[in-house]
């Protein structure tokens, strides 16, 4: 691929998915310096990849694998990683329930704050289906796991996030 | 209404590349695949620090046989140094542990640690701190957002004064009510009302079906020259047997004439 090329599907990169790609990696960071230094990283790695790109997969996936791989590799470094944060807990943990704790909610908490409370690996499906409109295939190529992996948080994710989908309907309704 | 939207609503509106992002990106992109044409000047200044090294290295090989050197985080460090490094931070972690009630900081096993993490104690203080502050900022913070929502204290005809406030643990806001008799006296000095005194100070968590309180002690202070009562109580409250140690604080001041806000 010349010079030429490369740029002319930077930036078509840039234009189709730049918005909805900062938008994903704020999801993960949730800083936005860290966001914008995140998404230079992601675009410069694309374009320095390009001549490895075989074109097994869509221009899309490729780039938002890119993009999750950088998050989580920011989720791995020093300034992220090495203290816990947690209230005081006694510890009579019904260790079954660990994943109850996401569902202890107020009223009036709304499906958003309920999803992005969810560990990692719910979370990032959700947003990939619901709000970057991947399919499930799609998104399986992103985080690099089986398709069946991905139905299965994306229905424990849904669980957490005490949504019950009307899909044939396109709306949802939310459990309280 | 549906999730695409409501997930929108999540994230800072306007969140999207800007045009200076997408130049910033070629521009990096550009000077990344510049050939380097300066080569006479980086010749002279190899061959000078070359030259440099040859007449400093046996002073440099004197120093560094005699001390350990402790570089800063991502340059490896002896194992002796890590077991030093590790019964430091959680030295400082015992520390600031100690500053706020219901906040438990935790250093993760020491073989969980990789060549990287390893930083000096005082780069490890301060990264406490910064993690200690945000936490307490993302606190202030929720609690602020969410107090918005609250009425104003009330007074009923047992002269009870009943106010609202939100206690924050990991993602959980719960909101909660403080009661407590407050006395006022009429001052000739400051002429107008000031606390006298409190009495029966209770709290009780406003949604009964989410979770239980208990209140374990409160410690009443009068500040502003009797306008204001200060409030801090500690409790544990309790949801899906886990139990939270929490502490809080509430202020009521008290106006000209005697009412209670």
């Amino acid at each position: 691929m010349n010079a030429d090329e490369k740029e002319r599907y930077l930036n078509e990169a840039m234009d189709r998915h730049g918005d909805y790609l900062k938008q994903l990696i704020y999801t993960y960071v949730k800083d936005l310096q860290k966001t914008e230094d995140i998404i230079q990283d992601v675009f410069i790695k694309f374009y320095k990849s390009l001549d490895r790109f075989e074109g097994r997969s869509s221009i899309k996936t490729y780039l938002y694998r890119i993009a999750v791989n950088e998050c989580k590799n920011y989720f791995k470094s020093w300034h992220y990683r090495k203290l816990e944060i947690a209230e005081k807990i006694n510890l009579w943990k019904n260790r079954e329930s660990l994943e109850a704790e996401y569902i202890q909610k107020e009223q009036n908490q709304t499906i958003a704050e309920l999803v992005n409370k969810l560990p990692v690996k719910y979370r990032e499906v959700i947003w990939l289906f619901y709000y970057v409109e991947l399919s499930v295939s799609e998104i399986a190529e992103v985080v690099n796991c089986s398709a069946n992996t991905v139905k299965t948080r994306l229905s424990r994710g849904r669980q957490l996030a005490r949504i019950s989908i009307e899909e044939s309907e396109g709306v949802y309704e939310y459990q309280k | 209404m549906n999730i695409k939207n409501d997930l929108e609503k999540s994230i800072p509106a306007n969140l999207k590349m800007t045009e200076s992002e997408k130049t910033e990106i070629r521009y990096r992109i550009q000077h990344s695949n510049e050939p380097k044409r300066h080569f006479k000047p980086a010749f002279v200044a190899v061959l000078f620090v070359m030259i440099l090294g040859v007449l400093l290295l046996p002073a440099i090989q004197s120093i560094r046989t005699s001390e350990t050197v402790i570089t800063a985080a991502g340059k490896p460090i002896t194992d002796e140094q890590k077991l030093l490094y590790y019964e430091k931070y959680k030295e400082i972690i015992q520390q600031a542990n100690g500053q706020k009630t219901g906040v438990f900081l935790e250093v993760p096993p020491m073989e969980s640690f990789q060549d990287s993490d390893w930083q000096t104690p005082e780069q490890y203080q301060a990264f406490v701190a910064g993690i200690l502050e945000d936490h307490l900022a993302t606190e202030r913070k929720k609690v602020a957002a969410a107090s918005s929502n609250l009425k104003g204290a009330i007074t009923n005809e047992n002269g009870e004064t009943t106010k609202g406030t939100f206690i924050y643990f990991s993602d959980i806001l719960k909101e909660i009510e403080v009661t407590a008799k407050f006395d006022t006296q009429y001052s000739k000095e400051a002429d107008r009302q000031l606390f006298a005194g409190i009495e029966n100070v209770t709290t009780n968590l406003v949604y009964v079906n989410r979770g239980t309180w208990e209140q374990t002690s409160y410690k009443a202070s009068l500040s502003e020259n009797g306008e204001k009562y200060s409030i801090e109580i500690e409790g544990i409250f309790t949801l899906n047997n886990i139990s939270y140690e929490k502490a809080f604080t509430l202020e009521f001041s008290c106006d000209k004439a005697g009412k209670i806000y």
